[in-house]
């Protein structure tokens, strides 16, 4: 019977497993290998170039530039993800419709196209054709062209991802919140505890697991950004918001069409990932345990 | 075990419905794709061609029009299926589709990326065209044709040729009491034009200098400079020329006449009637006409040394590996693309240059005032790195940050400094 039902099992898990082959574990494995790889999008004069690349990587300071760019991203738009969803969700920890109705609408930009949002916030921003610079305009404030400055270009992409991603964070949280047992918010009340100390003292301590889970999955993400950046910026105003991945696009299939060099590249960034997450992960599991 | 009789049955069925999706999208590229098995017959015999291109603006839909009538008409039951992209997008697909055997029948590019195609395998050596479509090769401009060709071998056949012009809104100039029909003629003349038209308390703006315009080598060329001398791999960046250029663009942007902007706004920009004039290629003319926007089309003025605009153009090419039949059908295609009828309309509905001499003579043609100003700017061109290996990087890691430098405000002899160091690097390779 056992056996019978493992069987299942893995008729069921067998397409997950397949795209997964081919879409994860495959284009992971060929990245390594090809960051050991003299060989371009042509497929043309392929040949080993050992450490070569991984050396070549460590003296371009636009990798540097990039990763730097990658880690201010990350920096801005996590808290600020995170943060801004706690706090809607302590305004909307009950389920009455309008709440529902709320959570819901706070949802819709998660489910929009990132290109789409970002073509509109490029248009929205425009401080020539803009409707806010037109806005500002009409009451005699000139607004600065945002995406092309070099200091305000990548909060600006940073602002737009939290723009988008919110909503994810806060049904995440809001439904975690909402399992907590009502008791405990009775005993938080009779030892005299307000709105926001039930908020701090009970709500955050219980959720703190699915806060983690979205942390580590909104850095994964804003380290693998791309869609914003490529359409709003293209990596500009002069790299000021080239991230890692931008870049590996840009040297593996528009500049240089270097794939080797693209793959080792992803391979730092693989690392980085994996190191970032683990830390996320050993630091929380900690807290939880200690808790 | 009802139960799992059914879940084994959706699980099944998801499976299935996984494997014959792929099955139906891989037999759709088998059908679409390139090499051996680009040709496919039809269920009513005819020959069908894939064509991937880049006309993603209002010519593509010229030449969407082109091709369906070619489609309707044509009697050697050819059709071509027509599929646009960005450059971007191509770029990067068309290498791997080509190495394995998943590329179009043919392909439609610019002339830029000839060579670099050609170096590494991936193009059809088409020298016999002109025989085998009997077509008289020097019925047209010999510089256009020669860009198809590497050595003496011949990879494309060209389907349109332009440069860079200067765009002028006339209704602009004149609200600024300069004379409509008078555009200026050197940089002095064009920066005096700029803050003469500019009103920036009214969106007004001289002239664009967009940030990500790849034809500020323009400039540099007309006060005598350079960038880099692609025979021998030596870097111009650096010199006193390109520092008083560059320095000339900084104080007119200091100065107003451009708003801070990309080319697809200043484009946006010149079609609502806010700017007075834009540098760009003759594809905005077709949607300025449909406009109605009251504009003149002009050469790029001159500076010290002269005046010069890169040369462009588009031409169509076989992927490696193109059998026959293939061949054929494609050839047959390209041999309806340069009669003067195809050429005509093509140049009357988007203002590219003539470059067929029989179609100079034609009295349309001649009596077009905007082709008739397109033709006589269109003899200053100037080979800019085309087909040079390594034009794109030079574009993308040098120039491209050097103008965005520039037009930020920072230090010119610093952006220069740090250009040439760039160069340097990329020569060294």
């Amino acid at each position: 019977m056992k056996r019978k039902n493992q069987k299942i099992a893995y008729v069921f898990i067998t397409p997950a497993l397949v795209v997964m082959t081919v879409f994860v574990f495959v284009p992971l494995v060929a990245a390594f290998i090809f960051s050991f790889m003299n060989m371009d999008i042509y497929m043309k004069d392929i040949s080993f170039a050992g450490f070569g690349n991984y050396i070549k990587m460590f003296h371009d300071p636009r990798v540097w530039n990039a990763t730097k760019n990658t880690l201010v991203f990350a920096v801005l738009e996590i808290p600020l993800q995170i943060i801004l969803a706690l706090f809607l969700t302590m305004l909307m920890i009950r389920n009455t419709r309008i709440h529902k109705a709320l959570r819901a609408s706070f949802y819709i930009p998660y489910v929009c196209s990132m290109t789409a949002i970002s073509i509109i916030w490029s248009m929205l921003l425009n401080p020539n054709s803009g409707l806010i610079s037109y806005l500002l305009r009409r009451h005699g404030i000139i607004m600065p062209n945002l995406l092309n400055s070099t200091k305000w270009a990548i909060v600006v992409v940073a602002l737009v991802t939290v723009w988008k991603g919110f909503g994810y964070t806060l049904t995440l949280l809001s439904a975690a919140a909402l399992d907590i047992p009502a008791s405990l918010y009775e005993a938080a009340e009779l030892d005299g505890a307000g709105n926001f100390g039930k908020f701090i003292y009970v709500t955050i301590p219980q959720i703190r697991s699915t806060i983690s889970f979205c942390i580590v999955t909104t850095l994964i993400q804003t380290l693998q950004a791309f869609d914003q950046i490529y359409v709003m910026t293209q990596g500009g105003p002069q790299h000021s918001t080239e991230t890692l991945v931008t870049y590996i696009y840009d040297r593996g299939f528009t500049t240089t069409h270097d794939l080797g060099y693209a793959s080792t590249i992803s391979v730092y960034l693989f690392i980085l990932i994996a190191i970032a997450t683990m830390i996320m992960r050993w630091r929380t599991q900690e807290k939880e345990e200690t808790a | 075990m009802k139960k799992r009789l059914v879940s084994l049955a959706l699980a099944g069925t998801m499976a299935f419905t996984m494997l014959t999706g792929c099955g139906s999208g891989s037999a759709g590229k088998t059908s679409s794709s390139g090499g051996k098995s680009a040709n496919t017959s039809t269920s009513s015999g005819k020959t069908k061609l894939t064509l991937w291109t880049v006309f993603t603006g209002s010519d593509g839909d010229i030449l969407k029009d082109i091709i369906k009538k070619y489609n309707e008409t044509n009697k050697d039951n050819i059709e071509v299926d027509i599929d646009i992209m960005p450059n971007d997008t191509l770029q990067s697909k068309l290498p791997t589709a080509i190495s394995t055997g998943t590329g179009p029948s043919f392909v439609l590019m610019g002339i830029e990326y000839l060579k670099q195609y050609v170096s590494n395998d991936c193009l059809t050596d088409i020298s016999d065209f002109w025989d085998k479509t009997g077509l008289d090769k020097s019925n047209f401009s010999d510089n256009v044709v020669a860009k198809s060709y590497v050595g003496d071998k011949q990879y494309g056949v060209p389907m349109q040729y332009n440069l860079q012009y200067l765009y002028y809104n006339k209704d602009l100039f004149k609200q600024a009491g300069l004379d409509e029909n008078t555009p200026p003629k050197t940089f002095d003349e064009l920066e005096k034009d700029a803050k003469a038209i500019t009103d920036a308390k009214k969106g007004i703006y001289g002239l664009a200098l967009p940030k990500d315009y790849g034809g500020y080598i323009s400039y540099i060329w007309g006060n005598g400079g350079d960038v880099v001398d692609t025979e021998k791999g030596k870097n111009l960046i650096n010199s006193s020329e390109n520092e008083k250029t560059l320095q000339w663009i900084q104080d007119m942007m200091k100065a107003g006449v451009s708003p801070e902007c990309t080319t697809a706004e200043a484009d946006t920009l010149f079609q609502s009637g806010q700017l007075g004039m834009l540098m760009n290629g003759p594809w905005d003319i077709n949607a300025l006409n449909n406009l109605g926007l009251n504009y003149g089309i002009t050469a790029i003025p001159a500076g010290t040394a002269g005046a010069f605009a890169q040369e462009g153009g588009c031409a169509y090419m076989l992927p490696k590996g193109a059998d026959d039949a293939t061949k054929d059908a494609v050839y047959k295609f390209m041999a309806y693309w340069l009669q003067d009828s195809t050429l005509k309309e093509w140049s009357m509905k988007n203002g590219f240059p003539v470059w067929s001499k029989t179609l100079l003579e034609d009295s349309d043609i001649k009596n077009n005032e905007i082709l008739k100003d397109v033709s006589e700017a269109s003899t200053i061109g100037r080979d800019w790195h085309l087909g040079y290996e390594h034009g794109a990087e030079i574009d993308s890691d040098v120039m491209t940050p050097m103008i965005e430098s520039v037009l930020a405000g920072d230090d010119v002899k610093t952006a220069l400094k740090t250009a040439s160091d760039t160069l340097d690097g990329i020569l060294s390779k």
